[in-house]
């Protein structure tokens, strides 16, 4: 007897849902980390997580297309809901449906609630014990799985475990997927009696091009470093000029060298003396922890009369050791500097003192302390706050760590500032995954001893 | 969750992350400033500087103008009078007074030091400064355009106000004052330090431990070994360390005085140093210290007093010779 044709639609879910496919992309992911891990012996961590892991397709080696880590996971988490829509079918009816999923949709806003970190009080507010504060986010996970678990043993009953486990798997690569298009990272600097409000992500670079002349405000227009990387003709609205990058001339690192005669781009400023010169990229095996200083050359056009303004020579080190090179276009002066990519806070941080204590008798660390004043003019909130190691600021959505400091002056602060609205999501998948696992395990559990005591 | 969005990531990961050109007004990024007089006398010279963020400086300018116009001699000293709510630290070896000022925690900052002769000449310590502060060199004609005469003053007092980027003493911008991730030196320009090599002087491209560089200054005697090294910390302080050397030559300790009784002020490394002499009888050692907030530099020569003595010039010229590598060096 021949089946009955299958509708093209169940086709598909069945293959989307297979567990050969769970397998497949399993074994790809595996590949992928190894690939990506051998990768940083040459390469920076950052670049190979946006060239192996953040992206839709890796080219490994350069050449060779790959699904990448964005592709991987989607596919995972399609494979994952559609194999479990597929195979596990809801086991209540009536009353009790209506019970189990009213405890889940519970469950679920309770999850929703916590990874939005309702519950977190702003840390500068009153200060938690470490261990206690992991704790406490733990139990606050370990709540609302526990809610989400009596909902699916309601609906699941003997499979609520499996469903909730993987709900835990879900969550964790959907917080890595916004982490990593949505999270902001970036360290702010600020010496002793200083005022800082904008935080610096060494990892990419931007061209700044700054009207100064109003004495209040900088009116600045910025280049991402995907642009220029890009190449080609970039339009600067509010500009007299546009800016463009001829293919190759903008280097992931590079260092500065004397001009001795060689053939230079750079028609104007501070490339008339120097010249850059490419750096290998500071390697994810690299343990200093340098980072890459780029550097671009970039040719400024007249809009009105496209006339050519000059190919000047941009770079990070040269913006630390001799600041903005002069533009004037237009009748007006503009200062123009490669720099690390900026983001600016509704709030500043002003360094009442920064104490550093070593190990006696040694130039090791033992511990480090920034007071601060936190300073928010919109929320009318002015705060004494001292943040020191594994005790962070948590404001306004930011967690503020002590991260490093001056080294020349002990005078000066490093902040880490990580702005990441799902930072909770990590701690509350562990946990649900933990307890479907806890439960599954004791259900088989308890099954085994009421056949034992049956017997 | 802010963005309330966690089901729509798919939807924005799908478009990618847009980085775009963005046109905004931002506040003016903070500046450090320098206000400092420099007073002349008989024999030495005095550098007032009053150093600290453009805004909280600016605050204070007429505050200390008027601390400025109120310096006078004594003994051939530098006196002055407090101004209410200032407080005077104690002096330190390279320091004359530290004064603190301000109406709020950390108080600003404004330091006394006094240097031999002209210590240096205003073109060079306006210069100095103006590096410090991230500026670029000034000639002397620009120079003599910053120094302003201080009216009503009771001294004749020269006055110059710098703005720059740089906080002086980190010799970096704040954005990059991160130990760990300063830039690396190309392989042509490994020591960020330059000199002038003395003739006859040989370089020891392998140094012992702990040493920066190393040197050899041969003479018909012997030879005479120079090193420099560096610590981040005070590592005992000057005089404990002029100490050290004079009983490393068979010279009496002079304690707290060894300062003042054995050293000569002079720059170095654009940092205020301490040429030191300790002759003995068999062993000689000529020395520059240099102490600032959390790192020391000791640059040593020593070795037969014959041979010492005969490179004391050359040892004095090739020590104020230490500079900055400048980029294009």
């Amino acid at each position: 007897m021949n089946n009955p044709p299958r509708h093209p639609v169940s086709m598909v879910l069945a293959a989307l849902g297979s567990l050969r496919l769970t397998v497949a992309l399993l074994f790809l992911s595996m590949f992928l980390v190894f690939v990506g891990t051998l990768a940083q012996v040459n390469q920076g961590i950052w670049t190979v997580m946006e060239g192996y892991f953040r992206c839709w397709v890796a080219w490994l080696g350069g050449w060779c297309p790959f699904p990448g880590g964005k592709l991987l996971g989607t596919a995972l988490i399609v494979n994952l809901l559609v194999s479990h829509t597929s195979r596990i079918r809801v086991q209540a009816r009536g009353p009790r449906l209506l019970l189990g999923l009213a405890i889940l949709s519970t469950g679920l806003a309770l999850t929703w609630v916590i990874i939005s970190h309702v519950f977190d009080v702003d840390s500068s507010e009153k200060v938690i014990n470490p261990s206690k504060r992991v704790t406490l986010q733990l139990l606050q996970g370990g709540a609302a799985a526990a809610v989400l678990y009596v909902g699916c043993w309601l609906l699941f009953r003997r499979k609520a475990g499996i469903v909730l486990l993987h709900s835990g798997v879900v969550i964790l690569m959907m917080s890595e997927l916004y982490t990593s298009e949505l999270a902001e990272e970036g360290t702010m600097t600020i010496f002793e009696g200083q005022s800082v409000n904008y935080v610096e992500d060494n990892r990419k670079a931007e061209l700044a091009i700054i009207d100064a002349s109003d004495p209040a405000l900088d009116d600045v227009v910025v280049v991402p470093e995907k642009a220029l990387r890009r190449g080609g003709a970039v339009r600067l609205e509010g500009l007299p000029f546009d800016v463009e990058v001829a293919p190759g001339r903008f280097l992931k690192n590079a260092g500065l060298a004397p001009l001795r005669g060689e053939t230079n781009p750079a028609t104007q400023g501070e490339g008339l003396r120097m010249m850059a010169q490419t750096r290998r990229e500071a390697s994810g095996v690299d343990t200093s922890g340098r980072v890459d200083l780029p550097a671009a050359y970039v040719t400024l056009k007249d809009r009105r009369t496209n006339s050519d303004l000059g190919t000047w020579l941009t770079s990070i080190q040269l913006t630390m050791e001799r600041g903005a090179q002069i533009v004037r276009a237009g009748g007006k002066e503009y200062r123009l500097l490669l720099r690390f990519k900026r983001t600016y806070k509704p709030y500043s941080l002003f360094l009442t003192s920064f104490k550093f204590e070593r190990y006696p008798g040694t130039d090791t660390p033992k511990d480090y302390s920034s007071y601060v004043k936190l300073d928010d003019a919109e929320r009318g909130v002015t705060r004494d706050v001292r943040i020191w190691m594994n005790n962070p600021l948590r404001y306004r959505g930011d967690t503020l760590y002590q991260s490093s400091f001056d080294a020349a002056t002990e005078k000066g602060t490093v902040l880490q500032v990580v702005d990441n609205q799902v930072w909770m999501a990590p701690y509350v998948a562990c946990m649900v995954v933990a307890i479907g696992m806890l439960g599954q395990f004791l259900l088989h559990l308890f099954g085994f001893i009421q056949k034992l005591v049956t017997r | 969750m802010r963005p309330l969005s966690l089901i729509a990531i798919l939807l924005l990961a799908a478009c990618g992350r847009k980085e775009e050109v963005r046109h905004y007004k931002a506040p003016k990024d903070p500046v450090w400033r320098m206000l400092a007089a420099i007073v002349a006398g008989k024999d030495n010279t005095w550098f007032l500087k009053a150093v600290g963020p453009g805004d909280r400086i600016g605050r204070h300018k007429e505050e200390v103008l008027g601390y400025f116009r109120g310096v006078r001699f004594e003994d051939a000293d530098l006196r002055w009078t407090l101004p209410t709510g200032w407080q005077e630290e104690q002096a330190t070896a390279n320091r004359q007074a530290t004064l603190r000022f301000g109406d709020r925690e950390p108080r600003l900052e404004l330091t006394i030091v006094r240097l031999a002769g002209d210590g240096g000449g205003l073109p060079s310590n306006v210069n100095r400064w103006r590096e410090q502060l991230g500026l670029d060199r000034a000639s002397d004609a620009e120079v003599a355009v910053l120094l302003q005469k201080l009216e009503g003053a009771t001294l004749d007092v020269k006055i110059v106000d710098l703005s720059g980027p740089n906080r002086p003493g980190t010799g970096t911008r704040p954005m990059m004052a991160r130990p760990a991730e300063a830039p690396s030196p190309s392989p042509s320009d490994e020591s960020p330090i330059a000199f002038d090599l003395p003739s006859g002087w040989k370089e020891n491209p392998h140094p012992g431990q702990g040493r920066k560089m190393e040197f050899s200054a041969e003479g018909a005697e012997g030879s005479a070994l120079v090193t420099l090294t560096a610590f981040s910390s005070d590592a005992g302080g000057i005089a404990a360390n002029i100490d050290r050397w004079r009983t490393q030559v068979g010279l009496e300790p002079l304690g707290d005085q060894a300062v003042v009784r054995s050293a000569t002020p002079m720059t170095f490394v654009g940092t205020e140093g301490w040429l030191v002499e300790a002759i003995g009888r068999e062993r000689a050692i000529l020395g520059v210290i240099a102490i600032t907030p959390g790192a020391s530099l000791f640059l040593k020569m020593d070795g037969p007093p014959a041979v010492v003595r005969a490179q004391q010039t050359a040892f004095a010229r090739f020590a104020q010779s230490f500079r900055l590598r400048k980029q294009h060096e």
